[in-house]
């Protein structure tokens, strides 16, 4: 498993630099790694319903910026503080009427449940809520955690202990 | 239990990871292509003969808008009508029988707003659903009014009936108004009755909710239950699987207005479990005099206070020293109410 992540985290930076000159395709390869954890960073902070639409806005904004970025090896880390920041501006828009596209997807009942929990660990601390919807929403471990992000494997796997045990408490599940 | 597997997914399953996996799964990423088109013209491309189609492509549509627009305008020759508001972000679906909306019956579905009125008699249900809210039940019998429907402030006003919600909205953001209090959802699914009279009763299966009216409040958590009386707000909540003889006292002390019937505290005192400490803490805040001193020694026996919750705050009614001792059972965090809890106006 890690072995895949580090073949994979260097291929990373020749896909970050092909991005760079403009290749799309390249661009789209980094889509594909890295938008389970800009999904899982916004799914945190905005409301389910408007996460893939905000995914395609961080993404498109990434390929904008991209010649800013002077090291493809921190790629990660800056596409998530995209991320977080794009939440931000989120809920600095105007609070309006919700418009009639706001339409519940097919499958939103067997979902129930699942955002019932997804709202509990929106409740907890903010330091727990990414690394457990990367986690357990975005099925990564804990060390693919760390690479996407840029957050050390140690600040991972504490967050992920105390976050578990929140998250516990918090379901009553003792 | 081994962290292996929440770190990596070796080692043996932890069941709860595994049941949270598979359950939060469902709302993983599902990757489409990129829309590049969502970009400004100015951003590179992958050539020229890209942008000569957009172009094309654009000049077209602009035609056929224009095309479209003088043949309207051709054929209704009559001032346009000002266009009707935008409909709200409640999707309103029969589920049984005619339930009305604003009056009228609902066959299938419709899509409304604040300030209409949702019905239904002993033979219809109805479903309410918005994608950035949850979903909410509505059983026979049940009357309710959506009072405001903005981003991050979703209230609906129970008259009668019942209701139950599955809220996934940011906790603190969606509110249900009764006669005697207002629920507060925290992250939860719960199920609400209220009787024509304003009687009713709130029980929750997840998460927790906030409930409050004035200065009176009720912190309720999953597995928990908890009384609403007109005119006397929340009562004493307490968990369903609380003895008889404690649900039977409180019944007695929530009924009784000023001091505590003493025969009922008592009794409450005496079949309270350490699993009911946060029972014992909701009454502490109501007492007074004596009945508060007895029920601080209790409540520290079956839950010893923290460090700098003093025997002097608690009876003193420190809301900061209250809630770090609420925070204790483990139960979720008492300031996440307190956050919300004046916005929500409660």
């Amino acid at each position: 498993m890690v072995d895949r992540v580090e073949t994979a985290f260097g291929d990373d930076d020749q896909l970050v630099m092909a991005a760079q000159g403009g290749d799309r395709d390249a661009f789209g390869r980094l889509y594909e790694r890295f938008g389970p954890m800009v999904h899982g960073v916004l799914l945190t902070r905005v409301p389910y319903g408007e996460v893939d639409d905000l995914v395609q806005d961080v993404f498109l904004s990434a390929f904008q910026r991209l010649s800013t970025l002077r090291a493809p090896g921190a790629f990660g880390g800056w596409l998530a503080a995209i991320a977080r920041n794009r939440a931000v501006d989120y809920h600095r828009r105007p609070r309006v009427e919700q418009m009639a596209d706001d339409i519940p997807a097919a499958d939103a009942r067997p979902q129930a449940e699942a955002r019932a929990v997804l709202a509990v660990i929106q409740s907890l601390p903010a330091a727990y809520r990414e690394t457990l919807v990367l986690r357990l929403v975005e099925g990564m471990t804990g060390q693919e955690i760390a690479d996407r992000t840029g957050l050390t494997p140690a600040s991972v796997r504490v967050n992920l202990h105390r976050g578990m045990k929140r998250l516990r408490d918090a379901l009553q599940w003792q | 239990m081994s962290d292996k597997y929440l770190w990596n997914r070796s080692g043996d399953p932890d069941p709860h990871v595994t049941r949270l996996e598979n359950l939060l799964g469902t709302l993983r990423h599902r990757p489409g292509a990129l829309d590049y088109t969502r970009l400004p013209a100015s951003i590179p491309s992958g050539g020229m003969i890209w942008r000569w189609k957009r172009s094309l492509l654009t000049a077209a549509a602009c035609a056929a808008v224009v095309l479209v627009a003088a043949g309207l305008w051709w054929r209704s020759p009559r001032p346009v009508p000002p266009a009707a508001p935008p409909p709200g972000p409640w999707l309103v679906q029969s589920l049984t029988g005619i339930p009305t909306v604003a009056g009228t019956p609902l066959r299938g579905e419709r899509r409304i707003g604040a300030g209409r009125w949702i019905e239904t008699d002993t033979s219809s249900s109805v479903r309410l659903s918005a994608d950035s809210v949850g979903m909410i039940d509505l059983g026979p019998g049940t009357r309710l009014r959506i009072v405001r429907s903005s981003e991050g402030d979703y209230r609906l006003a129970l008259a009668r009936g019942t209701l139950h919600a599955h809220i996934w909205a940011t906790p603190g953001s969606f509110a249900v108004e009764t006669a005697s209090a207002t629920a507060l959802d925290l992250g939860c699914s719960y199920r609400l009755d209220v009787d024509p009279d304003g009687r009713g009763r709130l029980h929750v299966t997840l998460g927790w909710v906030g409930l409050g009216q004035h200065e009176v409040e009720s912190l309720v958590p999953q597995g928990a239950v908890c009384t609403l009386r007109p005119g006397a707000g929340t009562g004493t909540p307490h968990f369903d699987d609380a003895p008889g003889a404690l649900v039977e006292a409180l019944s007695r002390i929530d009924g009784t207005p000023g001091r505590m019937p003493a025969e009922a505290l008592d009794a409450a005192l005496a079949a309270a479990r350490p699993r009911d400490a946060f029972t014992l803490w909701h009454l502490l805040r109501r007492a007074a005099g004596a009945d508060a001193d007895r029920l601080y020694e209790r409540l520290a026996a079956l839950s010893p206070p923290p460090a700098g919750v003093t025997r002097e705050l608690a009876l003193a009614k420190d809301r900061a020293a209250l809630e770090t001792w609420w925070n204790t059972f483990g139960l979720g965090d008492a300031a996440l109410f307190s956050r919300w809890r004046a916005r929500a106006g409660l």
